[in-house]
């Protein structure tokens, strides 16, 4: 178990000619929750897409559960969960095949019921057979929450995790966000309502610019 | 290896899905195809023999021109909604996602040979493939052809915008070769071997279909990641 989940030294990143992130540094200890915020723009979806793997940075060094960022990216994706602004979801198919096309790109079985359970948790158990086209966004995010809850992870990244959720689906949010902490997990949420994040997280980091504040 | 086989299944089992119900691409491709193939016939006239002559040609050419809108649409459900980017954080291999949507492809491609075939050994009153055997290899390895280099160039321009214009301009001069070859073969399916040389025509296109094979796959990972 590294003494770090995640670890960022001076990591840049450039699009085109406007630098999103202009050197952050961040140091996660495994099993706390950690808010970035900042206006729009800032750099927070950057930052997390980094962690994810899915951006490699212009400059800089860092590792994700103890997993060097650049070289072993393999790795950490197999450790590493991600709920984005884009959902991922595929819209010709139900809300239960993509639950369980996702278990079999993971080469994942699903055990007895888990795709029910899963559903029943954030409130879709009742929908199973509906077409993702005929979701509302709130259902499309509770059913990408869903998927979360499928399968392990050691750190989550939530990229605004409340967003077009009602009141009962942010305090579910919020719920879930505890319980992943209690089983030991890392979580790293970027959100832009700082008040709303402050109760349950550990450590707020501000980005301004693509620097840390 | 397991992993690998489960991931290409789900992709091209959810592909499949996808298209029984929305019915688009095969129904939109069909029509085209059935379209070319009964303008042609009016073109032609009711010479038998020269509709019999030209329709090996015919067929591929329908083919070709038929599937690039199955092909260009490959990979819009992975461009949308982030799909692809769930797909590669998922750890899934970019061969096995490929090797989905080739098969896949493979489908729909047999289907519009199917029914283009169909239509026109009616409607040209063809007659019966004199090596039923070389004819269905010729489909086969045709098939498999046009589906590789077409989900390949699929795949790359899928973040493009111009991809609807591109993808017919990088796709064709690659599979010509190809074409020539099946177009070929499947004439001396059709018509009797008179030459003797089938089987230095359906060498080459075995040997097209492996460099396409092997040359996609090694190419595929760094190009599907970026």
């Amino acid at each position: 178990m590294p003494t770090v989940s995640v670890e960022l030294k001076n990591v840049r990143h450039r699009y085109g000619s406007t630098w999103a992130l202009a050197g952050v540094d961040l140091c996660v200890a495994p099993g706390s929750v950690v808010a970035i915020t900042g206006p729009n723009g800032c750099g927070k979806s950057t930052l997390l897409k980094i962690l994810a793997t899915r951006l490699t940075p212009t400059s800089g060094t860092g590792s994700v559960c103890g997993l060097d960022l650049l070289c072993e990216t393999e790795a950490i994706r197999e450790r590493v969960q991600w709920l984005g602004h884009e959902l991922g979801l595929y819209k010709s198919l139900t809300i239960e095949e993509n639950l369980s096309f996702s278990l079999s790109v993971l080469g994942l079985t699903s055990p007895n019921g888990a795709i029910g359970r899963a559903l029943d948790r954030v409130g879709l158990g009742r929908l199973p057979a509906t077409s993702v086209a005929a979701c509302s966004s709130g259902m499309r995010k509770r059913l990408a929450l869903a998927r979360l809850l499928l399968h392990p992870a050691d750190l989550r990244l939530l990229d605004e995790p409340h967003t077009n959720l009602d009141a009962e689906g942010r305090a579910l949010m919020n719920t879930l966000i505890g319980e992943w902490k209690r089983q030991g997990a890392t979580i790293i949420l970027a959100s832009h309502d700082h008040a709303e994040v402050m109760p349950f997280c550990d450590l707020v980091v501000r980005l301004d610019r693509g620097r840390m504040e | 290896m397991m992993r690998f086989v489960r991931c290409a299944i789900a992709v091209c089992r959810k592909d499949l899905l996808t298209e029984a119900r929305q019915r688009e691409t095969v129904s939109t491709v069909c029509f085209f195809g059935l379209v070319v193939v009964l303008l042609f016939g009016f073109a032609v006239g009711s010479d038998t023999t020269w509709l019999t002559r030209l329709a090996p040609g015919l067929l591929w050419l329908t083919v070709l021109l038929s599937v690039v809108v199955a092909l260009e649409r490959s990979f819009q459900a992975e461009a949308e909604e982030g799909c692809m980017d769930r797909l590669i954080l998922y750890s899934a291999s970019h061969r096995a996602v490929f090797l989905g949507k080739c098969v896949t492809n493979c489908c729909v491609i047999g289907t519009v040979q199917l029914i283009v075939g169909l239509a026109m050994s009616i409607l040209y009153d063809l007659p019966t493939p004199q090596q039923p055997g070389l004819l269905i290899a010729a489909l086969l390895l045709g098939d498999v052809g046009i589906a590789v280099l077409g989900t390949f160039y699929s795949a790359v321009l899928s973040k493009t915008r111009a991809r609807h214009v591109m993808l017919p301009l990088l796709l064709f001069p690659m599979l010509i070769p190809l074409l020539v070859c099946v177009v070929t073969t499947t004439q001396a399916a059709l018509l009797g071997d008179l030459f003797g040389e089938t089987t230095v025509w359906l060498r080459l296109l075995i040997l097209f279909d492996a460099i396409f094979v092997a040359a996609v796959f090694w190419t595929i990972d760094p190009l599907m990641e970026a």
